[in-house]
């Protein structure tokens, strides 16, 4: 799908049984546009959430071996 | 429910690429909802794309968390992604599993599932659940992708319309949703 195609909606009435396909309408597209760009948002939040515990896992383990006390963030990520 | 029996309200399969399934007027008249998805994506690049889920055209108020596995060793399989799209502020609708991309091994399609379990029932309920259950083939013999993803709508209305949007591709013909009314009988 190139971005100057329209997607298509296949739509269906669950009380006629009557089956239409069509183009999305301006609302769809928008809503669509809006979710996507969500998703990749939501994409990037996930990663650097996951890159930041592993920091702070990585930071309490020298900390331990070291004897050195950890702050309360890292002692979060190794105890429950 | 001790004897739950599955009356099929519409199934639509599809005769031309499209990117988005639509059950309106969807009857009241059952305890719960299910949907069956077998579909295929004509995106590229990963093995795997999201599908966006929503009731009733609410495009907002969406709390998922999906967890998925992803394997090619019998018995194995480790827990390797979690997502709370509420923990990270975002809101939107993707509460609908994922589906194999042209990426994934050739002519696979998912094999999943979504309950909308008591979806007239608005009495004392707070917000509406529902769940993705579901697997697709990725890139070689046994390997697979199993998804499971837990949603909640903030608005409890009864559903009586559904939506399947799959991110930034189509989903190809052959594709398939069967709508399933769950009766105590």
């Amino acid at each position: 799908m190139t971005n100057t195609e329209i997607p298509q909606v296949v739509e269906v009435n669950c009380t006629t049984g009557e089956l239409v396909y069509r183009p999305m309408n301006e609302q769809e597209l928008a809503q669509r546009e809006i979710d996507n760009n969500a998703w990749e948002a939501e994409q990037v939040a996930i990663l650097a959430e996951k890159e930041r515990v592993a920091a702070l896992k990585t930071s309490a383990r020298n900390k331990l071996v070291a004897g050195e006390p950890l702050t309360a963030e890292e002692a979060s990520v190794l105890v429950i | 429910m001790p004897n739950p029996t599955y009356t099929l309200i519409e199934r639509i399969t599809l005769a031309s690429e499209t990117n988005t399934f639509n059950f309106v007027s969807i009857p009241q008249s059952y305890y719960d909802l299910r949907l069956h998805i077998s579909a295929r994506s004509t995106g590229t690049g990963g093995t795997g794309m999201d599908l966006f889920f929503y009731v009733n055209g609410y495009t907002t108020q969406y709390r998922s968390v999906m967890v998925y596995n992803t394997s090619n060793t019998a018995g194995g399989g480790v827990a390797n992604g979690l997502s709370g799209t509420g923990a990270s502020g975002t809101e939107s609708p993707w509460g609908g599993g994922v589906i194999p991309t042209s990426s994934a091994i050739a002519s696979g399609f998912s094999n999943g599932m979504i309950l909308i379990p008591g979806y007239t029932n608005t009495t004392n309920l707070a917000r509406r659940s529902f769940g993705y259950d579901g697997t697709y083939p990725t890139s070689g013999t046994g390997m697979i992708t199993q998804t499971l993803v837990g949603t909640q709508q903030m608005n409890p209305a009864a559903v009586n319309r559904v939506t399947l949007t799959v991110r930034n591709s189509n989903m190809v013909v052959g594709s398939s949703v069967s709508l399933y009314g769950c009766t105590n009988t």
